[in-house]
């Protein structure tokens, strides 16, 4: 596996389209997030005499441990896709350089090359939540009171579990990306499966059903961090992990896992 | 492919001869594991198709197949890291395909003969037991050409075991020990290429009585096969034999030419012969 894993490393370190995306993932949840709060401060109900700041009224606990692991990796979710178009950017050149087939050729079997991506997926997934946790603890040092370890380690769990949102989603792209062969169409596929198909599949769906569609499965693994303002529109999210969110994602990676072997066994390269 | 069966023995040069189209890049595709087949099997050194065997044979299939923002150098590395072989042999087949210069660039910046000759490398990188070569000469020059033809006999010398896909009729003549020839993915002929692809000469006889001829001709000891055509006989030599030789012969059985001729090409008719069949 470290070999597999040692190869993968020689294709994308030296890919400036690789770095160029993934310093853009960092980038963009850094800048957003910690200008989270200049934004909430800036939203103002409509009360003229009286202008009301909604992070202060309502006291949203943004940057403060341990409500921030909650918030952070709820935010990280939505730039989850930039790394899921560079998974789908690597997958597809190994397509359309058919450098898989000279790859297969050389002495790779088939399960080789699925491992090697595995492993890639599953680095970049601990690199992303490794610096989530750093971006979350600098963040929270700053700005939050709280210097007690037992609250700035508590909800810890969502780094955690933002780690298998990353890797299930990765596995999708990586699916897709099989799937397609083209670089181009399977962005444009994945884009559009995740922001209008499953949604309106999940319309049409009964409600019970539609929560365990692949993507709301993921996406249902943290959900929006609840506090007043969100009670204040009557809404309720769930405000912890769900050892039953983590079973449905983690089979989901494998069902994906095993398709995507399927596709490769079955298929000429 | 229909029903296409061979082995190559090793330390041969094997060729597979054909035209566009004609399964030989099909046939390399199955037996390398990138195609699957519908029915049929195989073996390589006489075990069933592993990634382990696939280790020991280096091969290149139609085009080049590197990661163009990488260079030559790097490419090979991944190579080198797939089949288990140290970076040392690297230079070595770089500078065997004069490529050491530009070993840093990136491929992109290749011209097809460049990248043609590194696929070369990396097919001989790490001393493979068997080499599998699918048109290596495509796309380079008169020179490029002659180099990798030269290449790939100095390599064999070495008892490397190559197996050669070709539809050039004058390079599997020229390096191969062994063809098989494909047209429409049924095999032709294979066997040794001094039995097929001969390179014999051949004349062109005519007589008044051209059955008689055809009775006598047949009898001289050097004569390979005769053959009818637009009423002359094409004899194809088993040796050389002047053609002073074959007239003296006829005379003294009591027969007068009335046309002789030799024949140029005699090979490439063969081939296209075989072809037409």
């Amino acid at each position: 596996m470290i070999r597999l894993l040692k190869i993968e490393l020689k294709k994308i370190l030296p890919y400036r389209t690789f770095w160029v995306l993934t310093g853009l993932y960092f980038l963009l949840l850094s800048l957003f997030f910690m200008g989270l709060r200049g934004v909430l401060s800036g939203i103002k109900i409509n009360q003229p005499k009286q202008p009301l700041n909604i992070a202060d009224k309502f006291n949203i606990p943004l940057y403060d441990f341990p409500d921030i692991w909650h918030n952070l990796a709820f935010v990280a979710g939505f730039f989850k896709i930039i790394l899921a178009i560079v998974i789908l950017i690597l997958i597809t050149n190994e397509f359309s350089y058919k450098t898989i087939r000279q790859h297969i050729i050389t002495g790779f079997s088939r399960l080789d090359f699925l491992l090697a991506k595995l492993g890639l997926i599953f680095s970049l997934s601990v690199g992303v939540t490794v610096f989530i946790f750093l971006l979350g603890l600098i963040i929270g040092l700053f700005n939050s009171g709280v210097t007690e370890i037992h609250l700035m380690v508590g909800k810890l769990e969502f780094v955690l579990v933002y780690f298998l949102e990353v890797f299930s989603y990765l596995i999708f792209a990586l699916f897709i990306g099989t799937l397609v062969k083209k670089s181009g169409l399977s962005i444009g596929l994945l884009l559009l499966y995740t922001v209008i198909i499953e949604p309106i599949i999940g319309y049409i769906l009964p409600d019970v059903i539609s929560p365990y569609m692949p993507l709301s499965s993921i996406s249902n693994l943290i959900q929006v961090p609840n506090n007043s303002l969100m009670s204040l529109f009557g809404l309720h999210f769930q405000n912890y992990i769900s050892a039953i969110d983590v079973s449905i994602a983690i089979a989901y990676a494998f069902v994906f896992i095993a398709a995507i072997y399927w596709l490769l066994k079955k298929r000429d390269l | 492919m229909d029903k296409l069966s061979f082995d190559v023995e090793r330390g041969s040069v094997f060729g597979i001869l054909g035209p566009n189209g004609s399964g030989k890049t099909t046939t390399l595709g199955i037996v390398l594991d990138v195609i699957n087949q519908s029915t049929g099997s195989y073996t390589w050194f006489g075990k069933a198709s592993s990634k382990e065997s696939r280790k020991r044979i280096g091969a290149i299939l139609e085009n080049p197949l590197f990661y163009p923002y990488l260079s030559a150098t790097r490419n090979l590395k991944i190579i080198a890291d797939i089949k288990g072989v140290a970076y040392s042999h690297i230079d070595e087949v770089l500078k065997v395909v004069d490529l050491f210069d530009r070993r840093n660039d990136k491929f992109k910046t290749y011209s097809l003969g460049m990248k043609q000759r590194l696929a070369i490398a990396s097919a001989i990188l790490g001393e493979p037991e068997v080499i599998v070569l699918d048109e290596p000469t495509n796309g380079l020059d008169p020179q490029g050409i002659a180099e990798v033809r030269e290449l790939i006999v100095r390599v064999a010398s070495r008892g490397t075991t190559i197996i050669l896909a070709s539809h050039l009729l004058d390079e599997v003549q020229k390096v191969c020990t062994h063809v098989v020839v494909l047209k429409s993915g049924k095999s032709l002929f294979s066997g040794k290429v001094d039995d097929v692809l001969v390179d014999a000469e051949s004349i062109e006889l005519g007589a008044d009585d051209i059955d008689k001829l055809y009775e006598v001709i047949k009898t001289h000891p050097k004569v390979g096969s005769v053959e009818k055509k637009d009423g002359k006989l094409i004899v194809v030599l088993s040796e050389d034999v002047s053609s002073t030789e074959i007239n003296d012969y006829l005379i003294n059985k009591g027969i007068v030419l009335s046309h002789l001729a030799v024949r140029e090409k005699s090979l490439e008719e063969q081939f296209f012969k075989l072809l037409a069949k």
